[in-house]
């Protein structure tokens, strides 16, 4: 049989989705996002900065409905990758591998996350 | 005795020597990120917030326009190291996975090109309108 087609145990399917395991995959997720967001910006202000009709593009996706909900959740994105990044370090150094540590700092992380979005986006609106 | 087959050097298999510099080059801008993230967001908060003597001055500002050029590179190299890894991990069709690698390469160098070019042409055409 070939690779594609042999048959395997089942894994994503039967494990119970735990702090680490979903923390992980979504400081991932949250990466990838943030890469096509911060590409697809980039040039959004480069047509803004150079045409009329980049400008016009611009503003108009900035008072849009779904621009702007879309610009909340990459920004979510933006400081959840932040502050787990910031996490990550820590580990990198040595620091936080006990579990009680790495629940309790996981935590924080996604709180603070929602804190931080939630707190820049009202002072901007 | 070398556990390294003929065969197998020849066909160049075995690690790529290329991990640690990747994993430590991550790290690396990712360090630089911190700084630089938050000096984004409060740019953009201000910007968002003020009028537009406040966005003409940031954008005049050489300083503004060097930590934005910095911003954009390590950005797109830390983004791009962080590809590399997301795209080894789940693509298995070789020429999907080479393909992909450097067209992800290629897509950063040609954005940050762009970042570049827009920030000091805005930058240039400001101090040029203010003299």
């Amino acid at each position: 049989m070939s690779l594609e087609n042999r048959p395997l145990s089942p894994h994503i399917s039967i494990y119970k989705p735990q702090i680490t395991s979903v923390l992980s995959i979504s400081h991932r997720i949250t990466g990838v996002v943030l890469y096509f967001g911060i590409v697809f910006l980039i040039w959004t202000l480069f047509a803004a900065v150079y045409t009329q009709k980049g400008e016009d593009l611009l503003f108009m996706i900035l008072g849009s409905y779904p621009g702007i909900i879309i610009l909340f959740a990459w920004s979510f994105c933006l400081f959840y990758h932040l502050l787990n990044g910031i996490r990550h370090l820590f580990w990198d150094i040595g620091k936080g591998y006990e579990l009680a540590i790495v629940t309790k700092s996981g935590i924080a992380v996604v709180i603070g996350a929602v804190l931080l979005t939630i707190g820049c986006w009202i002072l901007v609106i | 005795m070398e556990l390294r087959s003929e065969i197998s050097k020849a066909r160049g298999l075995g690690s790529a020597k290329d991990g640690t510099h990747h994993w430590i080059m991550q790290r690396v801008s990712a360090i630089a990120l911190i700084p630089l993230a938050i000096w984004f967001v409060l740019s953009v908060m201000k910007i968002a917030r003020t009028d537009s003597d406040y966005l003409y001055n940031f954008v005049a500002s050489p300083l503004q326009a060097v930590v934005a050029i910095l911003f954009v590179l390590a950005t797109l190299y830390h983004g791009t190291l962080g590809m590399k890894v997301v795209i080894e991990d789940y693509v298995h069709c070789k020429c999907m996975k080479y393909g992909l690698l450097i067209f992800i390469n290629f897509l950063s160098i040609f954005t940050a090109v762009g970042g570049i070019m827009s920030v000091i042409s805005l930058h240039l055409s400001l101090i040029v309108a203010g003299v």
